[in-house]
């Protein structure tokens, strides 16, 4: 990057000074330019020159590798194809499931996610069954809802693919694309006792990912449930708790579970709500030991009982949150140990619309603790009861679970 | 002397200047994506939290280069990898003892399980459907190098992940074992003239000394049938050399390589002068499909089952020092009369489908045989 510092510089150093200066002291200041050019170029190829000379074994296996592939691979290759195949090896020689280097296609569906938005039929699937592609429900007036898709439906082919030979992420994969494409859906409907099969037309969905309600059945205890941190949650949160305060809740249940994250912004905005105003939320710790204080935009602090829900599946940015209000203990976190993600990725722009995502950073809850790989422990451990399952929001109170019910019992000790 | 050092400097400073526009050529203009890697080289340095030595980066970009080819075959092997590769061709390797099909390149079924071996043991099954092997899924690394991991040292381990019902899944850890599979099964079955059914598993360097002892049988038959269903192929010189028996004095098979340069199998042949029936499906592969595209092309005998799998491409292994090899795809094989079967396979002659448990297509064939002897 130096260098091209420094070449630019120095046609705006001359036209800045010429006129100023006498011939000799012109040149003078030429020369003068010249050497400290010549001598950080021989630095430069130096520097290169001793890398070469100390990973020469690596570096000549690299080389009998471009060789083979130029002169003895069946097909022509562009040296592009290779080398963006090298930064992808480059980035997982760290061995780290985060960092990934992104095509410009990866790098757009990443946005996309980010931002909560991508081109789809606007199926929610259920986590209860990992076996089977069920639908917990389509996203109102979506694609999908409008098709006659419902509630319970199990997904078992997508484009004529038998969805028991993929995964569950490929599944969801399959399903989106690009808006205005058509996808085949075949479900298998249980009141109807066959299969049926819908074409569904694409279209650009965007997830809520907050929803709030008055707990069915407790007239003063808000619900909010965040399944995932994009970069509106902060600003969804808002509208949810405004909605909500006319109803005036006297305690609040934050449902985290299978949150796995997201947007760090987000949930250090989201954090207002229920920390202390003025108060760090997280630290950030880069490689070299440079932290990073982190507060929410604006100090909204509700300064009502909290009761948080979390699990194993609550991650990331959702960990922050949660490991916020148990620092500040402004609320009670119930359920089970939390999944452990502390670090922190960055999305480095390449030019040519690629891009690359590197774990750049850990952080640090409020009391300073590194939660990675370790997860938190909640302040009352409940597992969910034998076959239960968790609906997010319960539409009744035959929804609730075992974390739910006891997360109410310990709200209604604070109110 | 001292002139000698000046124009040494010189020549120096030069180079230097030289290289460092180059490097800022590349960096800006971002040539052939090469400003883009050594941004993302210097982000690893600078920014990743967790450090990393710039000669795992070049291992990295030497491994993401090959998988660039994104062709299946093709693999950089690590110190690790490799070991394993060369015991193979060694022939000290062990197996887990199943008989596996590929119904297609993301399929693979369990034809059966070997008695005694670890898979019988640990409760493998008939029928299951195999999805990922050591963590890694059939659907990204095809049916066929599934199959190839589960091959590797005695004694080391594999884990599988297996369909047995849409949702029925199992996970098994194995160890390998060293497996005896015959790689030529025969017998002689009388309908009622005698007729000799020989079974090749696969090609390896006992194929053609077992292939020949049943050979000795053939003055009694009447006819054969040479079965090459679920044979997955292996080394290309057995397969030439087993060929000898079928066909008649010509090619086999023509390799031909990336420049053009063409290599031709012949063999001496015309030892068979009763009639040959050739039992293929989904899941006969590569070498063995170089043996039924031959006798399908030079008329030697009338090929049945299902269209085969379709692998028309030879590997070559290169060491490349360090304990670290390069296994690449090399060359693409024609049948004699020039077919290219990669991705397409060989079309049966009589197109017979296997039907349940009751093996139709050996039915079938030898309903024909029995019509050609008389």
């Amino acid at each position: 990057m130096h260098i091209i510092y420094r070449t630019d510089i120095i046609p705006g150093v001359l036209n800045l000074t010429g006129r100023c200066f006498l011939l000799s002291e012109r040149k003078k200041v030429l020369l003068g330019i010249l050497t400290v050019f010549v001598l950080f170029s021989v630095l430069v190829t130096g520097t290169v020159a001793g890398l070469i000379i100390s990973n020469y074994d690596h570096l000549g296996r690299m080389m009998q590798v471009i060789g083979l592939i130029k002169t003895d691979y069946l097909k022509p290759v562009t040296p592009t194809q290779l080398i963006d195949g090298a930064m992808k090896g480059i980035v997982d020689s760290l061995g780290d499931q985060y960092s990934v280097y992104l095509d410009p296609k990866e790098n757009k569906q990443m946005f996309d996610q980010i931002e909560g938005r991508f081109g789809g039929v606007g199926i929610v699937l259920s986590l209860k069954d990992d076996k089977h592609l069920v639908v917990l429900k389509p996203i109102k007036n979506s694609p999908a809802d409008r098709a006659g898709i419902k509630a319970g439906d199990i997904i078992v082919k997508i484009d004529n693919v038998d969805t028991s030979t993929i995964t569950q992420e490929k599944a969801v994969n399959m399903m989106r694309g690009k808006e205005g494409t058509k996808v085949t859906l075949t479900v298998f409907r249980e009141s109807a006792k066959k299969n049926l099969t819908f074409i569904v037309t694409r279209e650009a969905i965007s997830v809520p990912t907050v929803e709030g309600e008055m707990l069915p059945g407790s007239s003063d205890i808000a619900y909010i449930n965040i399944s995932q941190f994009s970069s509106d949650t902060d600003k969804e949160l808002d509208q949810v708790i405004s909605d909500l305060q006319p109803k005036h809740p006297k305690g609040i249940i934050l449902d985290l579970r299978y949150d796995h994250g997201g947007e760090l912004n987000a949930a250090v905005n989201s954090a207002g709500y229920f920390v202390p105003n003025g108060q760090p939320v997280v630290y950030i710790v880069d490689k070299y030991g440079n932290t990073e204080v982190h507060k929410p935009d604006k100090n909204e602090y509700l300064g009502l009982p909290v009761v948080v829900l979390v699990n194993e599946e609550t991650a990331s940015a959702a960990e922050i949150l949660s490991g916020a209000i148990r620092d500040y203990k402004t609320g009670t976190l119930i359920g089970t140990k939390t999944f452990g993600k502390g670090i922190v990725q960055t999305i480095y722009q390449l030019d040519g619309g690629s891009g690359v995502k590197l774990t750049t950073a850990k952080y640090l809850t409020p009391n300073k603790s590194d939660i990675n790989l370790k997860g938190i422990e909640p302040d009352v451990k409940v597992e969910l009861g034998t076959g239960q399952t968790v609906v997010q929001p319960p539409d009744s109170v035959s929804d609730f679970d075992d974390q739910l019910k006891k997360a109410i019992e310990v709200l209604r000790t604070k109110m | 002397m001292r002139k000698l050092s000046k124009v040494l400097i010189i020549s120096l400073v030069v180079l230097s200047l030289a290289f460092n526009s180059m490097l800022a050529v590349v960096f800006y203009a971002d040539y052939l994506h090469l400003g883009q890697m050594l941004k993302v080289v210097l982000l690893m340095k600078g920014k990743a939290l967790k450090p990393v030595s710039l000669g795992s980066m070049i291992d990295g970009a030497s491994g993401g280069m090959v998988k660039a080819l994104q062709d299946p075959y093709s693999d950089y092997l690590t110190a690790e990898d490799f070991g394993q590769l060369q015991d193979q061709m060694e022939g000290i390797f062990g197996g887990v003892g199943l008989i596996l099909a590929t119904g297609s390149a993301e399929e693979l079924k369990v034809q059966g399980v070997l008695p005694g071996s670890p898979a019988e043991k640990a409760g493998v099954k008939k029928g299951d459907l195999i999805v990922a092997v050591n963590g890694k899924a059939v659907s990204d690394i095809t049916a066929m190098g599934a199959a190839d991991l589960m091959k590797g040292p005695v004694g080391s381990e594999v884990s599988l992940s297996v369909l047995r019902e849409k949702d029925d899944k199992h996970e098994f850890k194995l160890k390998r074992e060293l497996i005896n599979l015959k790689s030529v099964e025969g017998k002689i079955i009388r309908i009622p003239d005698p007729v000799s059914y020989i079974k090749i598993n696969s090609f390896s360097d006992h194929t053609v000394a077992e292939l020949s002892e049943y050979w000795n049988e053939l003055p009694k038959v009447k006819g054969v049938v040479l079965d090459l269903r679920d044979d997955p192929g292996g080394s290309l010189e057995a397969a030439v050399e087993a060929a000898g028996y079928f066909l008649p004095r010509g090619p086999v098979v023509h390799l031909v390589y990336r420049n053009g340069k063409r290599e031709t199998y012949e063999v001496t042949g015309g030892k068979l002068n009763v009639p040959l029936i050739v039992l293929v499906n989904k899941g006969t592969a590569s070498a063995a499909e170089i043996l039924a595209a031959a006798i399908q092309d030079t008329s030697s005998g009338l090929i049945i089952g299902t269209r085969t799998y379709g692998k028309g491409v030879v590997q070559t292994i290169y060491d490349l020092g360090g304990n670290t090899g390069l296994k690449l795809t090399t060359a693409k094989y024609l049948s004699p009369l020039g077919k290219d079967i990669d991705q397409v396979g060989i079309k049966p002659d009589v197109a017979v489908e296997e039907e349940g448990d009751k093996d139709t297509v050996l039915a079938k064939a030898l309903k024909l045989l029995a019509e050609r002897i008389n």
